[in-house]
C-alpha cells in the first residue's frame, strides 16, 4: 500500500500538469488566430534575422557544466554524511575524516581548475 | 489500487519515452525524452517507497547529467549525417533479419524470468540512515575511490576544452 | 488509507495551490506598486482601487490575446518549455510545512500536503529541473538572442545550484534530518539562524541567482539580450513562466523561512497579542494553528517583500562578476561553512 504522502507527491503533480496543459488550453481557445508571416517571423529588434542560431558557441557553457556535474555529485555525497554526522560523531572521528579527505580530493581539484582559468569567464 | 495505477501510468510513460529517443531525428528532442524516461523512473522509485533514491536520481541524472547532455546537443548544432542514412535505409533484409533476432532474444530473457519471484526479498527497505552509515563503514573505500574519479573527470574535462 | 484520508488530501492540496496561485498576481500588484513606490513614481492605480484589479485585468488579457508559435520555432518543445519551467515551480511547495496540526473531524491533519522524509531533497530535486524550461523555451525559439540567454541563464543557474546544495549542508548537519517538519519542531527554543548565520547568506544568494532576479538577473535583463529566453514567447505562454518565476520565488521564501526562521513557529509576542484580541490557543486548538499559518504567511511575506526591495535597488551583475563570484566566492564559503559546523558539533558547541 502506498504512503500517503507519496501519493501526495504524485497528485500534486498531477495537479499542476493538468493546471498548465489547462491554461494553455484556454489560451489556446479563447486566443484569437490571426497569423501573418510578419508577427510570426524571428525577432530581431525590427530587421529580418540574419545569419542562423545554430552556430556553435563558446566551449566555456560545456566546461561549467562539467563542473556543475562533478560538484553536484559531491554534494550528493555529503547530503547523507550531513545526516548522521551528529549521531556518529560520538563513535569516532573517522567519519569526519573519510568525508574531509574526499572533500580535499575535491578541492585539489577545484584549485587546479581555478589556476588553470577554467573559472574564468574572460579570457 | 493507487500502487498498480501509478506504476503502470509510469512504466507505460518510461517506455514510451525511451522509444522516443530512438526514433526522434532531432538530438535534442531525444534528450528531451530521455529527461523524460529518467523522471518516470524516479517517480517509479518513490513508488517502491524508495523516496531518497528517487530524489538523488532526479538531483543527478535528470538534473545533472542530462543537463550537461542538452548542453552538448545545443552547442554542438548536429545535423543528422543524411548519407549514412540513406546508405542504410536501403539494407531493409538485413534489418529485418536483425530485428527479428533481437526481439526474439529479448521474448526468451523476460519470458524465463520467473518475475514476482526473482525481485529482491528487501524487508522493509532501509532508512537514509542506514543507508548514510553503510556508505561510511562498510564502502568506504568505494567511496574514496569516487572522489578520486571525480578529480580525473574534472582535469579531464579542463584538458579537453583547454587546448591551446 | 481510507476514503476520508483521501479527501483531506485532495482538499488540502486544492487549498493549496489556490492560495499560491492567487499569492501570485498579489506579488505582481506588490511588484508593480512597489517598484513604483521606490522609483519615486505612482504605478498602476487606474484598475480598481490602488491599482488592485490590475493583475486581474492581466490575467484576462492573457487569456485572449493571440498565443503565437512563431514559424521557425520547434512546434514540439516550443509550447512544452513553459509547462517544464510552471510545473516544478508549483509542485516543490508540496514539502513545505505551513503549520503544525488541526484536530478536525476526529482526524489529526498535518498541515503539509506531502510529509515525505526527504522533504529537502525533493525540494532541491524539483529545483534543479526547473532549468529545462529555460534550455527549452531558448533552443526551441530558434532565435540567436534566445539561445544566448538561455544557455547563460543556465549556466548561471546551474553555478549558483552548487552553492545552493552546500550551503544546505550546514543546517543539515544541524538538524539531522531531512524532513522539513522535524526541522521546524527542532526550532521551537531557538531559530536557525542563529545556529546557521553563514549558511543563510549563502542560501538566500544563491536563492535570488536561482530565481533568476536582480542583482542576477543578467540572461533576462531588457536592455541587454532583449528578453533572453522569452523573447518570442506571449500571451498565456509568458505567463506561465512569469508565474513559475514567482512561484519559484514564493517557495525559495517558504524554504528559507522553514530553515533559518523557525517555520510555522510563532513570532515571540504573538500569543499574547492573540490572548488579548480573545484567540483561544490551547495545545491544539484551531485558533492556534491559524496563528501559526499566520505567522508562517507573515515571515514568507517578509522575504518576498525583500526579494522585490533588491530587485528594484541594486544595479545588476556584469555575467563574468556572476560568474566569478558563484563559483570563486560563494563555493569557498559554503565549504568554510560546513568545516566550521564540523568543529562545532564535534567540539559539542551545537
Amino acid at each position: 500500500m502506498i504512503p500517503i504522502n507519496h501519493l501526495a507527491v504524485f497528485m500534486m503533480l498531477g495537479f499542476a500538469l493538468i493546471l498548465g496543459l489547462g491554461l494553455l488550453g484556454l489560451s489556446a481557445l479563447l486566443g484569437r488566430v490571426k497569423p501573418d508571416p510578419r508577427k510570426l517571423s524571428t525577432y530581431e529588434c525590427g530587421v529580418p534575422p540574419s545569419g542562423s542560431p545554430r552556430n556553435r558557441y563558446s566551449i566555456k557553457f560545456y566546461l561549467i557544466a562539467i563542473f556543475f556535474l562533478i560538484f553536484d555529485i559531491e554534494i550528493a555525497f555529503l547530503f547523507p554524511w550531513a545526516l548522521i554526522v551528529k549521531s556518529q560523531i560520538p563513535l569516532g572521528p573517522m567519519v569526519i575524516g573519510e568525508m574531509f579527505l574526499f572533500i580535499a580530493l575535491l578541492l585539489v581539484g577545484y584549485f587546479y581548475i581555478w589556476k588553470k582559468g577554467a573559472l574564468d569567464w574572460n579570457s | 489500487m493507487w500502487h498498480d495505477i501509478i506504476f503502470w501510468i509510469l512504466a507505460v510513460l518510461c517506455v514510451s519515452c525511451a522509444l522516443c529517443v530512438v526514433w526522434q531525428r532531432n538530438p535534442v528532442v531525444s534528450a528531451v525524452f530521455l529527461v523524460g524516461s529518467f523522471l518516470a523512473l524516479a517517480g517509479l522509485y518513490l513508488n517502491l517507497s524508495a523516496p531518497f533514491l528517487a530524489a538523488i536520481q532526479v538531483i543527478i541524472y535528470a538534473g545533472a547529467i542530462m543537463v550537461l547532455f542538452v548542453f552538448v546537443m545545443m552547442l554542438l548544432d548536429l545535423h543528422h549525417p543524411l548519407d549514412l542514412y540513406f546508405r542504410f535505409t536501403k539494407l531493409k533484409f538485413p534489418k529485418l533479419i536483425v530485428l527479428l533476432l533481437f526481439s526474439w532474444f529479448l521474448c526468451t530473457l523476460i519470458l524465463a524470468t520467473a518475475f514476482p519471484l526473482a525481485a529482491p526479498q528487501t524487508s522493509q527497505g532501509f532508512t537514509i540512515s542506514q543507508i548514510a552509515t553503510l556508505l561510511f563503514s562498510k564502502y568506504a573505500f568505494p567511496f574514496e575511490l569516487t572522489s578520486l574519479l571525480l578529480l580525473i573527470a574534472m582535469v579531464g574535462g579542463v584538458v579537453l576544452a583547454k587546448k591551446k | 488509507m481510507t476514503l476520508l484520508d483521501f479527501t483531506i488530501l485532495a482538499a488540502k492540496v486544492v487549498l493549496v495551490m489556490s492560495v499560491l496561485l492567487s499569492t501570485v498576481p498579489i506579488l505582481v500588484w506588490v511588484e508593480r506598486r512597489g517598484s513604483a513606490f521606490i522609483q519615486d513614481r505612482l504605478g498602476p492605480n487606474l484598475v480598481g482601487p490602488f491599482g488592485l484589479l490590475q493583475p486581474l485585468a492581466d490575467v484576462v488579457k492573457f487569456l485572449f490575446k493571440e498565443d503565437p508559435i512563431p514559424i521557425a520555432a520547434h512546434r514540439f518543445l516550443f509550447p512544452l518549455a513553459p509547462l517544464c519551467s510552471l510545473v516544478p515551480a508549483a509542485v516543490t511547495f508540496a514539502a513545505i510545512p505551513f503549520g503544525d496540526t488541526i484536530d478536525l473531524w476526529g482526524k489529526t491533519i498535518t498541515l503539509q500536503i506531502a510529509d515525505i522524509n526527504v522533504g529537502l531533497l525533493y525540494i532541491v530535486a524539483f529545483g534543479s529541473l526547473g532549468i529545462y524550461g529555460i534550455l527549452l523555451a531558448g533552443w526551441s525559439s530558434n532565435n540567436k538572442y534566445s539561445i544566448l540567454g538561455a544557455l547563460r541563464s543556465s549556466a548561471q543557474m546551474i553555478s549558483y545550484e552548487v552553492a545552493l546544495g552546500a550551503s544546505l549542508i550546514g543546517p543539515l548537519m544541524v538538524y539531522g534530518t531531512f524532513s522539513l517538519r522535524e526541522m521546524v519542531h527542532l526550532q521551537a527554543s531557538h531559530w536557525g539562524i542563529l545556529l546557521q548565520p553563514v549558511a543563510f547568506i549563502t542560501f538566500f544568494i544563491s536563492a535570488f541567482a536561482e530565481c533568476n532576479r536582480l542583482p542576477f538577473d543578467l540572461p533576462e535583463g531588457e536592455a541587454e539580450l532583449v528578453a533572453g529566453f522569452h523573447t518570442e514567447y506571449g500571451s498565456m505562454k509568458f505567463a506561465l513562466f512569469f508565474m513559475a518565476e514567482y512561484l519559484h520565488m514564493i517557495t525559495i521564501s517558504a524554504l528559507t523561512v522553514t530553515l533559518f526562521f523557525g517555520g510555522w513557529q510563532l513570532i515571540p509576542g504573538l500569543v499574547p497579542l492573540a490572548q488579548w484580541i480573545g484567540v483561544a490557543t490551547y495545545p491544539t486548538s484551531i485558533g492556534l494553528s491559524l496563528l501559526q499559518v499566520f505567522s508562517f504567511t507573515l515571515k514568507i511575506g517578509f522575504f518576498l517583500w525583500l526579494f522585490i526591495w533588491i530587485r528594484w535597488t541594486f544595479p545588476r551583475f556584469r555575467y563574468d562578476q556572476l560568474m566569478s563570484f558563484g563559483w570563486k566566492i560563494l563555493i569557498p564559503v559554503a565549504l568554510g561553512n560546513i568545516f566550521l559546523t564540523t568543529l562545532a558539533i564535534y567540539l559539542k558547541w551545537i
